[in-house]
């Protein structure tokens, strides 16, 4: 039995976790609560539930967004989003798992990418910023801009992209891209608990691919692929620490503005709120440079939301909750919005592709509040 | 004839609509929950209700509780599912466990000037607390699980906790009550706002109060309100020993008059560490690093009010008073607001941090078993604690302590080794605890956790057969077919596969 599971044990079910469950909050039932999903892993470790009896058991276990906020404020220690991911992959070899993650698992396997689509049409956002990149791809040098599928394939976030070579370029830093050689960094199999041998080739390959190069640093843009590359791929491996460093595209730009390399010349006059990425704050730890970053624009006006850092909710997006149960994730977005609205902020900040994207898929037209991703914003405010 | 599964679906899917009615095994699993306590000691058990409902409103409730009753179908009206004596825990077949998280969760009415809140069951505490601190008010009566439980459950179980000594329990800020009783027929006890006396009458108000679910369905709660005190100071003195511990309890209680103190709280060096193990996660995670000492006789308390630096300075002074003790204490202030929370949160979750400190989970040695509310005379608690240790090392039981002083109520958890004998053994040890507490100190098996299935054959020998009986009367008056909440409360049989000797053989 896998060891997550030994984590049923250690809960002393006294639910301190449900209140700060995103898909509770939503759902309003218990069966969503963190406790409810240990004690589903507990009824399969120990054989006491027949698992096609319950529709309810697939639902409550991959609708979870995997913000480990329930495993924050645990007192007892229990790393409910392990258990979850482990209860997971349990599932899948059970083939109970929604066909919407499935496909997305599928099609990592397959085709290196989280759409079934041509690995080789990665550089589709480059039309814009030709000019920068045309020399870039798979460049012997010492940084790397790893861009991750999202990014690479969503038309509506190229935008992310973009911005964040435009930054590069302004700061005079020589970097390369991987292009059709990118693979997907696996960050969706591993939400499944998938850490089989066909997802560490991918990580293999993308490290490899890396290295090659003769790279030192790899900036992400996606917390998600960062989370991967960082904490995961060492493990994954079975080494002791990557040959280059990997660095969220937040801390590498605020190197910048720190460093005089670029400078934030203009104002912006809405009032701003950031939206701290659950994979970047929380699990992380990365609260405060996206936010330096903010403050560097001259005459700037931040409000932060009562539940902020450490605390931060999720936007929904997270966890591969939307591949199945969409109209949860939009309802989490659509709350945090107004939370967003209610606290006073005009622009919503966001330095996340899947919060970019979550958010923006609830925004139906609000004139109340724009979404903005950081990148995007810096870009436009340089000298 | 009786009715059928189907037959009691279907109707139930008739006044409700298919959303609010669920047999999903994992919706009945969720919210019939038993604590891991329990579930360790009555593992054999097969704890599952048939049916899972979620009334809309009032009519809703009316509706299937007539039903229910007409059919003998057994009901359970539950929060959310925090309490550790089995509250909610189905033991009837054909159960139906109703939730008022998904609908009736509103806040109805918020009347500053006349100091009352009216909310439906479903409201969790800590929203009732955000809404009124936006008008510099709060809801007094604070149990340990007050981040997470909710206001209906709060009033069927009297919740109470560490503020208790100085505001009461839930039970003596509530109002009035709508509530439905067995055969449908809704009544109304106390009065809906803020009047703040009455005798008129029977307290029906405080009879429903803490009966558990098995008197009525409560369906709509009016709550008297306070002002949120304007200062705070929290303070930790730890001394080595608890002797010495109490001799400054003792004398800070002589000083009572000019202190204002809202938490007085005891730990001993396991459950001080059960809150260091959640500090340093906490700090992991990015939090600021709070550290608390590890000794026997340590104090934690918070002072209210007025003259705030001056409580504090009186309560220095009493505890570095050379002559009193056989050594001086390490004395810390937390004034930061952050901080404060930090600590009480931290002492709120002791119980469960506590599991965090023993027992990894690669290495599932340690588990504790049942958490134990026992209250004895304020004024003898020191000699419980010490005859409970005692007796736990005769048992070869890890007794970590910790409590409430200005109340008597002491929280007592048996950490064992699982396996059969050593279950056995601990349930002879708390048997003889019960002894003690019964013969010797007069106290109560519960002062807040609640009796529901685990602690019911213990009534009996706290109030004798001839209280029993009455107490049963009642039941049988409000809920002659005894659907509502059944097996609970020692009002009811105990049935037999429950083997529910309560602590003991």
């Amino acid at each position: 039995m896998e060891e997550a599971f030994a984590y049923f044990n250690l809960c002393t079910s006294c639910n301190t976790c449900y209140i700060t469950c995103p898909i509770y909050k939503v759902k309003k039932l218990q069966s969503f609560a963190p406790r409810s999903r240990i004690t589903i892993a507990g009824l399969i470790a120990q054989n006491r539930i027949d698992i096609n009896s319950s529709k309810r058991l697939v639902e409550s276990i991959f609708s979870c967004v995997l913000c480990d906020m329930c495993h924050n404020v645990c007192p007892s220690g229990v790393d409910i989003p392990k258990t979850v991911k482990a209860t997971r992959k349990y599932l899948v070899n059970q083939k109970l798992s929604p066909s919407g993650v499935n496909s997305i698992i599928e099609s990592i396997k397959k085709y290196k990418n989280i759409f079934s689509l041509d690995n080789e049409d990665r550089l589709d956002w480059t039309e814009e910023v030709e000019n920068i990149i045309k020399d870039k791809i798979n460049k012997k040098t010492e940084i790397a801009f790893y861009v991750g599928c999202q990014q690479s394939f969503k038309g509506s976030l190229y935008m992310m992209p973009e911005s964040m070579v435009k930054i590069l370029d302004k700061a005079r830093i020589d970097f390369t891209l991987l292009g059709g050689e990118e693979w997907c960094c696996g960050n969706p199999a591993f939400l499944v608990g998938d850490r089989s041998d066909e997802i560490k080739e991918i990580a293999k390959h993308n490290v490899e691919k890396m290295e090659n190069l003769g790279v030192k640093k790899v900036i992400m843009t996606c917390p998600g692929c960062y989370k991967a590359w960082k904490f995961i791929y060492p493990e994954l491996l079975g080494i002791k620490k990557l040959p280059f460093e990997i660095v969220h595209s937040t801390e590498f730009i605020f190197d910048l503005i720190k460093t005089n390399k670029i400078e934030i010349a203009q104002k912006y006059e809405n009032i701003l709120g950031y939206q701290d990425p659950c994979d970047l704050a929380r699990i992380s730890g990365i609260f405060e440079e996206p936010r330096d970053i903010i403050k560097s624009i001259p005459q700037v006006k931040i409000v932060e939301l009562e539940d902020n850092r450490q605390k931060a909710t999720c936007c929904g997006g997270g966890g591969l909750c939307k591949a199945s149960y969409e109209p949860i994730a939009s309802e989490i977005a659509s709350n945090k919005i107004d939370e967003f609205v209610n606290a006073g902020v005009e622009t919503l900040l966001t330095a996340c592709p899947a919060c970019y994207d979550n958010f923006a898929s609830s925004m139906n037209d609000r004139k109340d509040i724009q979404l903005k991703d950081i990148h995007e914003l810096i870009v436009k405010l340089l000298k | 004839m009786r009715i059928s599964k189907e037959e009691i679906e279907k109707r139930l899917i008739e006044i409700l609509g298919e959303d609010n009615v669920s047999t999903d095994p994992i919706d009945l699993i969720s919210h019939g929950y038993v604590s891991k306590g329990l579930e360790t000691y009555f593992k054999d058990l097969k704890f599952r209700a048939t049916y899972f409902v979620t009334p809309r409103n009032k009519e809703d409730v009316i509706q299937i509780v007539k039903f229910c009753n007409k059919n003998k179908i057994p009901i359970i009206p539950r929060g959310a599912g925090t309490s550790t004596a089995g509250q909610v825990v189905p033991i009837e077949e054909n159960t139906i466990l109703m939730d008022f998280g998904k609908h009736m969760n509103k806040i109805k009415e918020i009347n500053i000037s006349e100091e009352y809140i009216i909310v439906e069951p479903g409201v969790p505490f800590i929203d009732i607390q955000k809404e009124l601190s936006k008008f510099g008010y709060f809801f007094q009566a604070e149990p340990g699980s007050a981040f997470y439980c909710q206001i209906g459950g709060m009033v069927g179980n009297n919740a109470s906790g560490a503020t208790s000594h100085k505001y009461g329990t839930t039970g003596d800020y509530v109002n009035h009550l709508e509530i439905v009783l067995a055969d449908g027929t809704m009544i109304n006890v106390g009065h809906r706002n803020g009047i703040v006396k009455s005798v008129a009458g029977y307290d029906l108000v405080r009879l429903f109060v803490g009966s558990e679910g098995t008197l009525g369905i409560i369906t709509e709660i009016t709550l008297k309100i306070g002002k949120m005190p304007k200062n705070e100071k929290s303070m930790i003195i730890s001394f080595k020993t608890l002797d010495d511990c109490w001799k400054c309890v003792k004398k800070i209680k002589e000083e009572s008059e000019n202190l204002n103190l809202e938490l007085f709280e005891y730990a001993d060096s396991m459950t001080l560490e059960g809150i260091n193990a959640n500090f340093k996660w906490l700090a992991k995670r990015g939090y600021k690093k709070i550290k608390v000492k590890k000794r026997d006789g340590t104090i934690l308390l918070k002072l209210v009010g007025k003259d705030i630096d001056g409580q504090i300075e009186l309560i220095k002074e009493i505890a570095t008073n050379e002559n009193f003790y056989d050594e001086l204490p390490a004395i810390d202030i937390f004034e930061e607001p952050f901080d404060q929370v930090m600590l009480w949160e931290g002492r709120h979750n002791a119980g469960p941090s506590i599991a965090r400190a023993m027992k990894p989970p690669q290495d599932p040695r340690m588990y504790i078993p049942l958490v134990l509310d026992l209250a004895v005379p304020p004024n003898k608690v020191i000699n419980f604690i010490k005859i409970a240790k005692q007796l736990s090392k005769e048992f070869g039981i890890l007794p970590i302590t910790f409590g409430h002083f200005l109340d008597g109520n002491v929280h007592l958890i048996a950490a064992i080794t699982i396996n059969e004998e050593t279950l056995k053994n601990a349930r002879i040890f708390q048997q003889k605890l019960m002894d003690k507490i019964y013969n010797e100190f007069g106290g109560t098996i519960t002062a807040e956790h609640g009796v529901g299935l685990w602690k019911q054959s213990q009534l009996v020998r706290e109030y004798g057969e001839t209280t029993m009986n009455i107490m049963k009367k009642i039941k049988d008056l409000f809920d002659p077919n005894h659907i509502l909440n059944p097996c609970k409360m020692g009002v009811d049989k105990i049935p037999e596969i429950a083997d529910l000797k309560g602590l003991g053989e």
